[in-house]
């Protein structure tokens, strides 16, 4: 048997447990330039050997969405209903793939570093935590792509643009809650990695990416069943901060409470998972 | 005042492994007919378990240097991977009055990112502070001896230049209990000097010492207790002198 917490002589500290909250989230704190500096170092070092460089962070989205617009825009024609296609278009992929993106990466950190688990002591969290700075800094110039879009779209210059730095923060918050989520599952379960590419196809086809549910789907009840899914909200916000017309409040109130709750609640269950690396 | 737990000696425990157990789960390869197939549910394997130590439960006390010497898969670096607290423990509970750290050959580098940036990372994955970090780059440097490599990626350099980058980078921190796996020298003769010194330093500063080692002679330089450890059980637990001739003798 073990001995409790509170049997042991003063002084001494249990190496294999669950920190407090408290001293958690400061050995966290203490570690936030990591946080930072690992992604930006590790982004300028990513397309080094590429000949295009750092230029492929600019490049990656546009031949995203040229190809999506080539298939979906002019082939088989989901533009129904929809003004500015491309830009609506580029809005819903990019904002989906960085939440996918986001969710998958983070999802892996702990799996991935095992080297580093068994070499260095630190709060685990500190793994997801920086995958999503990374993702969220290289999603940067993906955002500045769709303002060229939108502009080369005839789009004017819109006051609600500088909405879309609140946006991908609440996006960022959200996709790592979920992605501190599916960390601990992916600890004890690693056959999850193998289902998740099903999961998110789903949601990608039930967030409207490609189509505008308003011309594809006539149930209005069926419609507003769309707002639970977070993924749509983030993305019909986007849009809104893009294109412009009718602000979406209750996409709004899903984005954010998507957000404020997904955060710690994964938070919780990561911690809980604690400690990470065993045998 | 706080008691401090203490043996009869009255020097203080710094470190309590309490009944410690580790089991690997590892999957073998199952025969891949129908029958193996349909017994695995499938899956094509069939589960295995090692258990690597078994119930282990010591003491270390402030200014003991203790060794652990044993035959290759008797379970060394695995209860001080525990001690350490990098392995969490099937059974039991590591306590410690600081934290511990290993100085091992195992890296965390990355080798798209140049020396200088290796080294920046990984400071501050030791918690150094960020304010110290900018000037200790280039000491660290010049200890690991990359001159002009240091703004190459690291994935270019030899296996010998990055066992000294680590080895420089680890050394940075002055733990107060000291873990060390192993391959105390690392890089070539010259090198090796520099390394056994920066050793010294650490040991002085450390109150506690553990150390896994195959060479007898590093043990007995460093060590004044020393445990025998066989397929994850204590054999002998004593004084250096005496538990390394019982080892010789077995």
């Amino acid at each position: 048997m073990t001995k409790t917490n509170d049997q042991m002589p003063s002084g001494l500290q249990p190496l294999h447990a669950m920190p407090p909250l408290r001293k958690y989230v400061d050995q966290l704190w203490q570690r936030r330039t990591y946080a930072i500096r690992m992604p930006l170092r590790e982004l300028r070092a990513r397309n080094m050997n590429n000949v295009l460089g750092l230029s492929w962070f600019l490049l990656n989205p546009m031949l995203l969405v040229a190809v999506y617009y080539t298939f979906f825009g002019l082939i088989i024609g989901t533009d129904r209903g929809v003004d500015n296609f491309l830009t609506f278009l580029a809005s819903g992929v990019f904002t989906y793939s960085f939440l996918q993106r986001t969710m998958t990466s983070a999802s892996r950190t702990v799996v991935t570093n095992v080297g580093l688990i068994r070499a260095i002591r630190f709060p685990r969290a500190l793994l997801p935590i920086t995958e999503t700075v990374e993702q969220s800094l290289a999603h940067i110039p993906v955002v500045a792509v769709l303002f060229l879009v939108a502009l080369l779209t005839g789009e004017p210059v819109r006051l609600s643009w500088v909405l879309m730095m609140p946006l991908v923060m609440l996006q960022a918050s959200f996709a790592l809650g979920v992605g501190f989520i599916l960390a601990r599952i992916t600890t004890n379960f690693r056959d999850l990695q193998n289902f998740m590419p099903f999961g998110f196809r789903l949601v990608f086809y039930m967030s409207g990416v490609l189509y505008s549910i308003d011309a594809f789907v006539a149930d209005v009840t069926i419609r507003r069943l769309f707002f639970l899914n977070p993924f749509f909200d983030n993305i019909k916000l986007v849009r809104f901060a893009i294109l412009g017309g009718e602000f979406p409040a209750w996409a709004a109130l899903g984005t954010v409470i998507s957000a404020v709750v997904m955060l710690p609640v994964g938070f919780t269950i990561f911690r809980r998972g604690e400690p990470y690396g065993r045998a | 005042m706080t008691m401090q737990p203490t043996d009869s000696n009255g020097a203080a425990i710094s470190m309590m492994v309490d009944d410690v157990s580790v089991v690997y789960r590892v999957n073998t390869e199952a025969k891949l007919s129908m029958g193996a197939l349909i017994k695995s549910g499938f899956s094509g394997r069939s589960p295995d378990k090692i258990q690597a130590v078994k119930k282990v439960s010591l003491s270390i006390h402030e200014g003991e240097s203790l060794g652990i010497v044993g035959n290759n898969g008797s379970g060394k670096s695995t209860l001080l991977r525990v001690m350490a607290g990098l392995l969490p423990p099937t059974v039991g509970q590591v306590y410690a009055n600081s934290e511990p750290m290993l100085l091992g050959v195992a890296a965390a580098l990355r080798p798209g990112l140049s020396g200088r940036r290796n080294i920046e990372v990984g400071l501050l994955a030791l918690a150094i502070h960020p304010d110290r970090v900018e000037g200790l780059i280039e000491e660290v440097a010049d200890f690991a001896d990359i001159g002009r490599a240091i703004n190459r990626p690291l994935g270019t350099y030899s296996s010998g230049m990055r066992a000294r980058v680590h080895f420089a980078i680890a050394t940075t921190v002055r733990p107060r209990i000291l873990m060390i796996d192993e391959a105390l020298g690392v890089g070539d003769k010259h090198f090796k000097s520099k390394s056994y010194a920066r050793i010294d330093e650490l040991r002085e500063h450390a109150g506690t010492i553990v150390f896994v080692s195959h060479s007898n002679a590093e043990i007995e330089r460093v060590c004044n207790r020393v445990i025998w450890l066989n397929e994850g059980v204590i054999l002998a637990d004593g004084p250096t002198k005496e538990v390394l001739d019982e080892y010789a003798a077995s």
